[in-house]
């Protein structure tokens, strides 16, 4: 037990250091992100297209579904491709994403489970309805089924771990691994579960994980470790995320990067980044960010 | 300093102009701003073998010069109630078949009393009552034996040898003020309390009318209710003369002389019983008596000659049927939304929905706290039950949404069944809660289960819950409603501080828990 001068000292440092939600939205997100924007990272099809333009390699898209009218399109499309994701142009927090694998020209789940091309239909029925984003009416992508590269596959075998970025005018300032668990049911989603892993930002070496409020160093189900082990490709990762940060109107993003056995490719771009990534890394955002700039003015 | 900052200054320095020049210049006094202590009578009276029909009769609380019904209700059962006032005091009759032969009727009273001393003459001389009315107050009853050969001797050797009112008054009232009082069931007549020198409320006040009328003061029973927190069972009876044109009371019980209580409430005059009822019936009476806040009633008089005030608007509104009541809480609505930020942005809760609490409270207004929150937590869990199957099925959001909507409408038909049902007509209120915010709550429940886990879920539950408690007591505090009510400039103060707020970077009371292992380890 720390004495209470400890505890001040702590506490002091956390009002330096740390980047409350209040401080995040007044300070950073509305000032740096323009409104006008934000479909830049809130329509996957739109960021696709804008970082294809920048060169930055993103999942190759197949089809995108606009209408009912396309449904039956999609359906003779997927027959003739090996796998495939369907996901919501402008869902959140992973919702209404489907995996397509065909296997002997029937469509199944990786898991082996058939989809009939019924589900499927009323799948991106649903999505063009927009019940994955708040009833607003919607586009499905779908687009290719991203394997992870071995070194996840290693850790934990199920679901696509993803690293997320913190980028601000063009430096990244933090970054994270997102890994499925069982609890997480494979998705790379800390809410539901899956584990976050502190990045070293220099190297791309994994620090150590935070699962169900404590700190670990091995994966919680397969207990593998996770301490030490470098990522591939950092420095590309680093390159894109420079990239988008500083061709981006969006000053402060949190960039979602999966890593695939030959190449990083970002996903998602987001304008509202969470902030678990400061207990994730045990270092506040606030004074790193204001080590790279002074609070944005609106 | 920003610009949000300087705007919250000068809204906030305005208001404190204002409010300054409303009471050193516009004469506005706190005292008429304060609320006054009211009460809440409820008289259940039980009955049962009322197979044959009940007749239930009993006498209402009636306004006069110390007294001032506010609002009064009805449990009837669906017997005919017939309301009469008559010389004794306003007469209430339930008469009919009632739907079972075992129930319930009852009232709620809303009061406010007074208290009130008489300062009498020194010297009255006794003279023959002129108004023949009167010859009623004098007279002998099978109860109050004027003429009877105790009362007359007893009488003869208290009266004082003068025609002074006030002394005989005086004498009578201090002699039977000093018998013991005994709880005495049932009826005392004026000779066995005379006799025995000891009696309860009734037999002491039937001797003093005995004896005033022996002397020919015009005297009378009054029935009623002394008013204390709690239930109970008991009324009261006192006496009144009449002294020089007016009726003063005296209560020989409680020693009470030519002045009554704030917490008398009067309801009869005359010997007569509180309650009666067909013979045959099984009858039971009990009283439920709370303390209670209530708005000014020298408020609405006076602010109306007074510039800005939110009393004008509420005449216009009144115009089309609008309740003050309805007003006041619209009024506070904005008061409950910025506690709901401060919860919400300062301490780093959770609730379903922005508005949510402030309108779940608002409802709750008319159901009372208990009902409102247990009606709210059934009606969304109910629903959010039923997404489940509607996003099995795939059914889009809008047509799913207008499902939930009816499912809603059901639950809160249904509570208006079961308040019938089991005689609670609290829930009928229920009725008036927000449906769409209703539907949208439960919409969000079922996808925060189905996202972030039913754990979650109750956690959010418990901390809205939490946030309506504490909306709801700040939305009701009657100082507050009055407070906006003459100063409506006080929302500039609200909107203050929604601007200091909205550029609040500070950290959350929660985020300290939530960032504790950044803490332990920076």
């Amino acid at each position: 037990m720390a004495g209470w001068k400890a505890w001040i000292r702590r506490f002091k440092r956390l009002h330096r250091e740390l980047l409350s939600i209040n401080r995040r939205n007044i300070e950073y997100v509305y000032p740096c992100n323009p409104r006008q924007f934000y479909a830049l990272a809130d329509d996957k099809v739109l960021t696709k297209h804008w970082l294809k333009e920048l060169d930055i390699p993103v999942a190759d898209t197949y089809m995108i579904v606009e209408s009912f009218a396309d449904i039956g399109r999609a359906i003779q499309k997927l027959k003739t491709l090996d796998n495939a994701v369907i996901k919501p142009a402008r869902g959140r927090g992973g919702g209404g994403i489907m995996l397509v694998v065909n296997k002997n020209d029937t469509l199944q789940t990786p898991s082996g489970k058939p989809l009939s091309e019924q589900l499927i239909r009323q799948h991106l029925a649903d999505i063009i309805f927009g019940n994955y984003s708040f009833g607003l009416s919607d586009r499905a992508i779908i687009e290719e089924f991203i394997v992870p590269h071995p070194v996840f596959r290693e850790i934990f075998p199920e679901g696509v771990p993803d690293i997320r970025v913190i980028v601000y005018y063009g430096t990244p300032v933090l970054a994270m691994v997102r890994i499925p668990t069982v609890r997480s049911g494979g998705r790379a989603n800390l809410h539901q579960g899956a584990m976050g892993v502190g990045l070293d930002l220099q190297t791309g070496r994994m620090l150590h994980g935070l699962w169900n409020g404590n700190y670990v160093s091995h994966h919680p189900d397969t207990g593998k470790q996770i301490e030490g082990i470098q990522l591939p490709y950092w420095n590309e990762v680093l390159k894109i995320s420079r990239n988008i940060g500083s061709n981006s109107p969006l000053k402060y993003l949190g960039i979602d990067i999966v890593l695939s056995h030959n190449k990083p490719i970002v996903m998602e771009i987001n304008v509202r980044p969470g902030l678990e990534i400061q207990n994730i890394n045990k270092k506040g955002l606030r004074a790193l960010l204001e080590a790279i700039k002074p609070v944005c003015k609106s | 300093m920003n610009i949000p900052h300087l705007v919250a200054l000068v809204l906030t320095t305005f208001t404190s102009v204002l409010i300054a020049l409303k009471f050193l210049v516009w004469d506005y006094r706190f005292e008429y701003l304060l609320p006054e202590r009211g009460y809440s009578l409820i008289v259940n009276m039980h009955f049962w073998e009322g197979e044959e029909g009940v007749r239930i009769s009993t006498w209402l609380p009636a306004n006069d010069a110390r007294q001032l019904v506010d609002n009064i209700s009805f449990e009837n059962m669906g017997i005919p109630i017939h309301v009469e006032p008559t010389e004794y005091g306003t007469r209430a009759i339930w008469e009919g078949m009632p739907p079972s032969s075992t129930g319930k009727i009852a009232y709620n009273a809303v009061l406010r009393l007074k208290a009130v001393r008489y300062v009498l003459p020194d010297s009255v001389p006794i003279t023959e009552p002129r108004m023949p009315t009167l010859k009623e107050f004098l007279r002998e009853t099978p109860t109050i034996q004027v003429n009877h050969p105790a009362i007359v001797s007893l009488h003869d050797s208290l009266a004082p040898r003068t025609n002074n009112l006030i002394a005989h008054v005086k004498r009578f009232y201090e002699y039977v003020a000093s018998f013991e009082n005994r709880p005495f069931k049932g009826t005392t007549d004026a000779v066995t309390a005379a006799l025995l020198e000891e009696a309860s409320c009734n037999g002491k006040s039937r001797l003093l009318v005995a004896l005033l009328r022996r002397s020919k003061i015009p005297a009378r029973l009054v029935g009623g209710i002394v008013l204390t927190a709690g239930r109970k069972r008991t009324a009261h009876q006192w006496v009144e003369a009449f002294i020089q044109g007016v009726w003063v009371p005296l209560d020989p019980t409680n020693h009470h002389f030519a002045y009554l209580p704030e917490n008398y409430l009067k309801l009869y005059v005359g010997d007569q019983p509180l309650f009666s009822f067909k013979k045959g019936m099984g009858f039971r009476y009990e009283f439920e008596i709370q303390y209670i806040t209530l708005p000014n009633r020298f408020f609405a008089q006076h602010l109306t000659e007074h510039p800005f005030n939110a009393y004008k608007a509420w005449k216009a509104f009144q115009e089309n049927g609008i309740p003050l009541s309805l007003l006041t809480i619209v009024l506070m609505l904005p008061v409950g939304a910025i506690v709901i930020s401060i919860f919400r942005n300062v301490v780093g809760m959770q609730t379903f929905g922005t508005f949510l609490p402030a309108l779940i409270a608002a409802a709750s207004v008319t159901t009372g706290l208990t009902y409102g929150l247990i009606g709210f937590l059934t009606v969304i869990t109910l629903v959010s039950i039923l997404y489940y199957p509607l996003e099995k099925w795939h059914i889009t959001h809008n047509p799913r949404m207008s499902i939930m909507m009816v499912a809603v409408v059901s639950a809160l038909l249904t509570s208006g069944w079961l308040a019938q049902q089991f005689d609670i007509s609290n829930i009928t209120y229920l009725a008036l809660f927000p449906v769409a915010v209703l539907t949208i709550t439960a919409e969000r429940m079922a996808q925060t289960i189905m996202e972030d886990g039913l754990k979650k879920a109750l956690w959010v539950t418990v901390q809205t819950a939490f946030v309506i408690i504490v909306v709801y007591e700040i939305m009701t505090l009657t100082s507050l409603q009055s407070f906006f009510l003459a100063m409506p400039e006080l929302y500039l103060v609200l909107v203050s501080i929604g601007l200091v707020l909205g550029r609040w970077t500070g950290i959350r009371l929660f985020e300290y828990w939530r960032f504790r292992h950044l803490m332990k380890n920076l």
